[in-house]
């Protein structure tokens, strides 16, 4: 029996060309996105093995991503299209991505996340599988329940996010934040694959309540704004 | 401590039934019903499957991909390779 499988080595470099990436990109990142994060249930903790998980409305997402959690080098999951020749995939390792298969999902990617996340890591993932542009007007599409069954098995929380699609390219980046749940709190040790999409519909709902938090902050600005229009005539 | 194939059936059984309760009612599963059309498993009830299988058969699948798998009969050749390893 393979029991004792070895672990696979990262390359050399690893977290170094990560950082190096990272710190370099934050700060021209940070002055064309000007992010704003939005906490409607406080500031949840972020220590410690965690799954991200959020819409995806542009495929620029995972910087986002990156910019929301500046101080933690986050793992995501990519498909194996973008992995497509040796530059690419040792360029998208180095940047802590983990290589999927779409349509045969295989115990590897499964491994890699479960032992990322075991470790005390965090991994992005987009639950809707691909990219929504109509995330921000139309309802979400049904998300996949594969970030739930690992993050079941890691033992770790899941939190929620909301990444706002912006009309404009130079408008500024709105993100919600919402509260962690934790999987294995919820459903114990041995849940049923019923329990598991129950709890994924639950975070696709949870999407929705931050998006619906961010609409109503916008309605309330604008009644404030339409308030000192009149009180100026 | 060697299973036969039957005993390794059963046992898959009981572990789909407590994948999934409401789908799995026959008292052994058929070796050639597909997992996907017959036994209505998406990918992460395969998923789910392969990590309970893990647990209850103290097996570690190597890196397989799901849709390697496509009726119950697959699965228990593997285990019966696993477990004969």
């Amino acid at each position: 029996m393979s029991q004792n499988q070895k672990k696979k080595k990262n390359p050399p470099f690893y977290n170094f060309c990560y950082d190096f990436v990272k710190i370099t990109g934050i700060l021209p990142a940070l002055i064309w996105m000007r992010p704003k994060l939005h906490y409607p249930f406080g500031k949840p903790k972020t220590k410690g093995g965690l799954m991200v998980i959020s819409n995806h409305p542009t495929f620029i997402d995972p910087i986002t991503v990156q910019l929301t959690f500046p101080f933690r080098r986050l793992h995501s999951l990519a498909t194996k299209d973008i992995f497509s020749n040796p530059i690419k995939k040792g360029l998208f390792t180095l940047m802590h991505c983990i290589i999927v298969d779409k349509d045969n999902f295989s115990m590897s990617s499964f491994r890699q996340v479960v032992g990322c996340l075991e470790e005390g890591k965090a991994v992005v993932i987009f639950p809707e599988g691909r990219v929504n542009r109509e995330s921000s007007t139309e309802p979400l599409l049904a998300f996949k329940s594969g970030a739930v069954i690992m993050a079941h098995k890691a033992g770790v929380p899941i939190l929620p996010m909301y990444i706002v699609k912006n009309e404009k390219w130079y408008h500024r980046q709105h993100i919600v934040i919402g509260e962690a749940l934790s999987p294995i709190e919820m459903l114990g040790k041995m849940p049923n694959v019923q329990e598991l999409n129950m709890v994924t519909e639950l975070l696709r709902e949870k999407e929705e309540k931050l998006r619906d938090y961010y609409e109503s902050l916008l309605i309330h600005k604008q009644k404030r704004k339409d308030e000192a229009d009149e009180r100026e005539v | 401590m060697a299973m036969s194939r039957n005993d390794i059936i059963e046992k898959l059984t009981d572990v789909m039934k407590m994948a999934m309760p409401s789908e799995i009612n026959e008292k052994a599963l058929n070796e050639n019903a597909s997992l996907v059309n017959d036994l209505g498993l998406s990918s992460v009830g395969v998923l789910y499957v392969v990590i309970a299988i893990e647990e209850f058969f103290n097996i570690r699948f190597d890196d397989v991909g799901f849709a390697d798998f496509k009726t119950v009969g697959d699965v228990v050749d593997y285990i019966e390779k696993k477990l004969e390893a």
